[in-house]
């Protein structure tokens, strides 16, 4: 698992030019974010992996999920950069040492918002289903 | 003279076949599911995870609907929230004031998700297409 994530990190801090990189200034968490995290952040983590042995093929698909959230006034800022995160990895090339990337397809995208905050929390969860392959 | 030939196409009877089949099967599917779901659930006061129940979906045609979402108010946000993480200071010892006022100076936390809904669903769909795959013989 920790490839992956490994693989997913470096794919999100790639090209700190990229427009998702610039959006969160860098932030990216792995499973949680720290107390006191300047917003807006980007957490990654996984859901749910199912190992699967078929003919001798040794396949993880793996749900991943990302959260994204922009503590503002305006909701345009969380869903900007949830554009920016479906840009860079809707089907995109995974580099997972010892594994053969597969998939990288994009599943549900929910709405995860607090309004009760001031400014308000507004923020969307994404998953990602991944499936990869071990390199023989 | 042509030779005669009839081909007798019972498509309903056929499908109304099918049909009950494959809603046996999906009850089945959303049973194994729903126990998944109640054995990953985390507890606290059982609240949650006495409302996660299976329904028959809306649809004319029949489906199940594994849900975690009671009649009140309290499961259909706490829900969501355990499923998927927020970000929040509506958490454990902070409280809203009386008149559900502002929550200034506390600051907000994020709050890891918990899944298990997804998961019991993830662990189940290949048993489930298996379990279809077999009824369908």
């Amino acid at each position: 698992m920790n490839l992956l994530f490994t693989g997913i990190y470096n794919k999100l801090i790639a090209n700190t030019a990229d427009d998702l990189y610039v959006a969160v200034g860098g932030r990216f968490y792995l499973n949680h974010a720290p107390q006191n995290a300047t917003l807006p952040f980007c957490i990654f983590s996984s859901i749910s992996s199912v190992h699967e042995i078929d003919f001798g093929e040794e396949r993880e698909d793996t749900l991943i999920q990302f959260d994204i959230f922009s503590e503002n006034n305006s909701a345009d800022e969380a869903g900007d950069i949830l554009g920016y995160l479906k840009t860079l990895m809707d089907d995109c090339a995974l580099t997972v040492t010892g594994w053969r990337h597969i998939t990288f397809s994009r599943g549900n995208v929910y709405p995860n918002n607090d309004f009760s905050q001031v400014p308000p929390i507004h923020g969307y969860s994404v998953e990602y289903n991944v499936m990869i392959e071990k390199t023989k | 003279m042509a030779a005669g030939f009839t081909l007798e196409w019972h498509d309903k009877e056929l499908l109304k076949k099918v049909n009950i089949i494959a809603d046996a099967v999906a009850k089945k599917g959303a049973g194994l599911v729903l126990k998944d779901a109640r054995r990953l659930v985390p507890v606290d006061s059982e609240t949650l995870k006495k409302e996660i129940e299976v329904h028959r979906g809306k649809f004319r045609d029949g489906d199940w609907v594994v849900e975690a979402q009671g009649p009140g108010n309290y499961t259909k946000f706490y829900a969501k929230f355990v499923e998927l993480g927020h970000y929040s200071s509506v958490y454990g010892k902070y409280k809203r004031s009386k008149g559900g006022g502002s929550l200034k100076g506390i600051s907000p936390i994020h709050i890891p998700k918990k899944p298990y809904l997804r998961p019991a669903l993830n662990k189940n769909k290949s048993r489930i297409q298996r379990m279809f795959r077999d009824a369908m013989k």
